[in-house]
């Protein structure tokens, strides 16, 4: 893998403003489906509606229910998984097993969180351009972020 | 640093695709995207999921949660 790879995305032309939604594939076990999720930097986790982790055949009836706090302090039930997210552009590909947080209510918009997106990837919002930017980390970086944060 | 060029994938080409659809009417619903056409809008994701598996039972469908006009915060 060449270093400093980034991958380019453009808002997502919604009226009136442009958002930052991108297109990714989820995987769970062999079921596939493309999904145009809202990168937010404001959540810890991935969040999809129960209805996408149907389409993916996830069993969730056994998993714990558990509150996750939104905007307002607003408590929403979520049950807690994981799935593989896949950002594929040409000869590149990049793959990593996710955390999700499963919304019971099955028509929010899936949202792309920081972990561990942001662990993996330096993400720059090019907000004056409508552009969003991965670029991916190269392991001295990772070791730079990790000395830093046990200083 | 080097931008990532080369062959669209099958879910960038029905996202690039999606971007330069007319969505108008379909704000607050789902749409389906598979092989550049579009399927829906619809309230639920599963009616959608089924035609695509009908009509293209070897591709994957894009789903997208067209956002509403009103602001956003998540």
């Amino acid at each position: 893998m060449r270093d400093h790879m980034v991958l380019s995305y453009s808002y997502f032309p919604s009226k009136p403003l442009p958002r930052p939604i991108i297109p990714v594939r989820l995987r769970h076990n062999d079921k596939l489906l493309d999904v145009g999720m809202l990168l937010d930097s404001g959540s810890d986790f991935s969040m999809i509606p129960v209805s996408i982790s149907e389409a993916l055949g996830m069993n969730i009836e056994g998993l714990k229910k558990t509150k996750t706090i939104g905007i307002g302090g607003i408590p929403i039930e979520v049950k807690m998984s994981e799935l593989d997210l896949i950002l594929k552009r040409g000869r590149e590909e990049y793959e990593m097993s996710i955390p999700v947080q499963i919304n019971l209510n099955p028509d929010v918009i899936p949202l792309l969180g920081r972990i561990p997106l942001f662990d993996e990837f330096d993400v720059i919002f090019r907000q004056w351009k409508n552009q969003i930017n991965l670029k991916r980390m190269v392991e001295k970086d990772k070791e730079k972020r990790r000395k830093r944060s046990r200083k | 640093m080097a931008m990532v060029e080369g062959e669209l994938t099958e879910t960038e080409k029905n996202f690039g695709w999606f971007t330069q659809a007319n969505i108008k009417g379909c704000e607050g619903q789902w749409v389906a995207i598979v092989d550049g056409k579009m399927l829906g809008p619809n309230k639920k994701i599963e009616p959608l999921l089924k035609e695509a598996k009908k009509r293209y039972p070897n591709k994957v469908p894009l789903v997208v949660k067209v956002p509403t006009e009103e602001p956003l915060v998540a």
